[in-house]
């Protein structure tokens, strides 16, 4: 029953991408407009040849529809076809070829460009031509590096100090309206102060990723250490375990679960905001280089960059998920 | 002579939880409750919901603080939990991500922390046994049943060998047929161990089956220890043969008797109490103990 339910949910699945691409694809397609190509006769191309225009040439524009008119204007010019594709094509002279000025109209990428610019970036993610061409598994390692460290340091502190928030509940009430203030500011609000600080843009990011990563780990540590079953403390109690062994051997494995789950909610937060962070920040990571794409107009990449971002997303959060399920139990 | 044998003795134990509204009384859970238990003894506690059992059985345990009162244990007043007092709660209280075996020896271990893993290992299987538990130590409480749980903890609170046995309705999520088994294997590891035991329970049966005195409370608030029913039947007892002996009905009415009317007239709180006696738990600055009431010679 229950494998059957999974194939019937699959096929599902697929359907709505085919749905969706077939949406995608009526809604961008845009049919080339055919060219009928031109008949020279033989005369013509006596004259062609006498006017300096190799053969390969002349035929390209013919088929392209150039009337004989035109290619002898061309050949006038005395320049070759790749001279005319280098100076930006057939339409900067003034020659209309009729399809490519249809395609000129077509704003959003067609899903087999996006698929062309996916099939590229990824038979060499790690290429590096400069500055601002970096392939993407080069921008994801970057971005990874900084959610890696800024997610980090933000384990090492928050959970340690919501242990104990969570064991002192005088601590907890002291400290509570700080933590409750704090929480809702946007971490991007805290670049520019990052910024003047630290004065250092890869420092700064690391610097948002650690801050909107404490809150979750800091309230699931503290309510999951406050809310170990009273009865568990009491076995605790009454085999006279001092305080420390206490908080490793019963409050920590009780509250492990609810800690990881804050982890989670932690690490899917930090790799939204890191996007948007790079995206101020600029220089190089995933953000940065959406944004860079549409700067640069190439969409297909930019689609491409960002379904990249969300699958890494999804992996993140399946190996954190493991994390969870290793120290869940049942009661 | 009687004192030197008492076990445990409680004074005047009180518990009140005061007002949290304004405009409302302080409620006086039990007041005056005197008892005793002597060493070796199997004793339970009977009483309606809400007269404060399992309060008592927590301070007895030193998890809880009485308002006013004190417990005397060996000879020493109580103040805070120790391993000389082992607990077995309602609910099993197993640590849910320990096998059966580690929440034993987690026990065993801060008993005997210079015990080397083996000897750790070997005392708790012995009293994994000893409550009918085999090829069952590595699972986790959530794959046993209900009742192979309760006996996990009851080999818990078992294995470390504490002086005194404290059980608040250890049996009361488990069916019959397993509740009796178990009742049989807790009695026959009593006798062995001799520990002295202070059990509350809601069944009556049960209480006859496992204990050598009945206490009884009356209704709350301001509960108290009314009386102790001596169960004047010899061990080794066996359940089928119990219900014939001749005193068996006489204490089972008695016991049901007190709980259908007795419990409510001898309240503190009932109508008339002041009137008809106050019960002041000393006379002449000695304690007022509960009158031990043998059914059999009523």
């Amino acid at each position: 029953m229950k494998y059957k339910q999974l194939l019937t949910a699959s096929a599902l699945s697929i359907g709505f991408l085919f749905l969706f691409l077939v949406f995608w694809h009526t809604a961008t397609y845009q049919k080339k407009a055919t060219v009928d190509s031109v008949e020279l006769t033989a005369e013509q191309v006596g004259l062609l040849d006498a006017a300096g225009l190799s053969a390969t040439d002349r035929d390209t524009y013919a088929e392209r529809g150039l009337t004989f008119d035109q290619i002898q204007q061309i050949a006038s010019l005395g320049l070759t076809l790749e001279d005319i594709e280098m100076a930006g094509g057939l339409e900067a002279f003034g020659f209309t070829t009729g399809g490519a000025a249809e395609e000129a109209k077509t704003g959003f990428p067609h899903p087999s460009l996006v698929w062309e610019e996916a099939y590229y970036q990824l038979s060499n993610p790690f290429y590096d031509l400069g500055p601002n061409d970096k392939g993407i598994g080069i921008q994801l390692k970057y971005s990874l590096y900084r959610v890696g460290i800024g997610f980090l340091l933000a384990v090492a502190v928050a959970v340690p100090l919501g242990f104990v928030i969570g064991m002192f509940p005088l601590l907890n009430l002291a400290l509570m309206p700080y933590i409750q203030v704090l929480k809702p500011i946007s971490p991007l609000a805290w670049l520019p102060v990052a910024l003047f600080i630290i004065k250092d843009s890869e420092a700064a990011s690391i610097f948002v990723i650690f801050v909107c990563s404490i809150w979750p780990m800091l309230i699931n540590t503290a309510f999951g250490v406050a809310n170990v079953k009273k009865d568990w403390l009491n076995i605790a109690k009454t085999l006279e375990c001092s305080r420390l062994k206490t908080a490793f051997t019963v409050i920590l494995p009780a509250a492990a679960p609810t800690i990881f789950t804050g982890m989670r909610i932690s690490l899917s937060i930090a790799w939204l905001v890191i996007v948007a962070a790079e995206m101020v920040v600029g220089g190089i990571g995933v953000g940065y280089y959406v944004w860079n794409e549409w700067n640069g107009l190439n969409l297909g990449n930019m689609i491409f960059a960002i379904l990249a971002i969300g699958v890494v997303g999804l992996c993140l959060d399946l190996a954190i998920g493991q994390l969870v399920k290793l120290f869940a139990y049942e009661e | 002579m009687e004192k030197e044998t008492n076990f445990i003795s409680t004074e005047l134990l009180q518990k009140v939880y005061p007002a949290t509204k304004r405009g409302q009384e302080d409620l006086t859970v039990f007041d005056k409750v005197n008892f005793n238990i002597r060493k070796g003894e199997f004793t339970t506690c009977i009483g309606h919901s809400g007269c404060g059992k399992s309060t008592i059985l927590n301070i007895l345990a030193g998890l809880d603080d009485a308002t006013s009162g004190v417990v005397i244990m060996d000879g020493k007043e109580v103040s805070g939990p120790s391993l000389d007092k082992a607990v077995v709660f309602q609910n099993h209280s197993l640590l849910p991500w320990m096998s059966a075996l580690d929440n034993v020896a987690f026990a065993v271990k801060s008993r005997h922390p210079d015990w080397s893993k083996k000897e750790v290992r070997e005392h708790c299987i012995k009293y994994l046994e000893l409550v009918g538990l085999k090829d069952t130590f590595n699972r986790k409480p959530s794959q046993l049943s209900g009742g192979m749980r309760q006996r996990v903890g009851i080999a818990r609170a078992f294995a470390i060998e504490s002086k005194l046995l404290l059980m608040d309705e250890p049996f009361g999520a488990l069916d019959a047929l397993t509740r009796g088994i178990i009742q049989e294997e807790l009695l026959k590891i009593w006798e062995q161990t001799e520990q002295t035991v202070f059990m509350i329970t809601h069944d009556v049966d049960e209480a006859i089956f496992l204990s050598d005195r009945i206490f009884l409370m009356t209704n709350g608030p301001s509960a108290r220890v009314a009386e102790a029913v001596v169960v004047d039947i010899p061990r080794p007892r066996d359940r089928s043969k119990m219900v014939h002996h001749p005193v068996y009905y006489k204490i089972r009415n008695h016991l049901v008797d007190f709980l259908v009317s007795r419990s409510h007239e001898l309240s503190g709180s009932s109508e008339g109490a002041k009137e008809r006696e106050v019960f002041t738990g000393t006379e002449n600055g000695h304690l007022i103990l509960p009158p031990d009431v043998n059914p059999a010679l009523i």
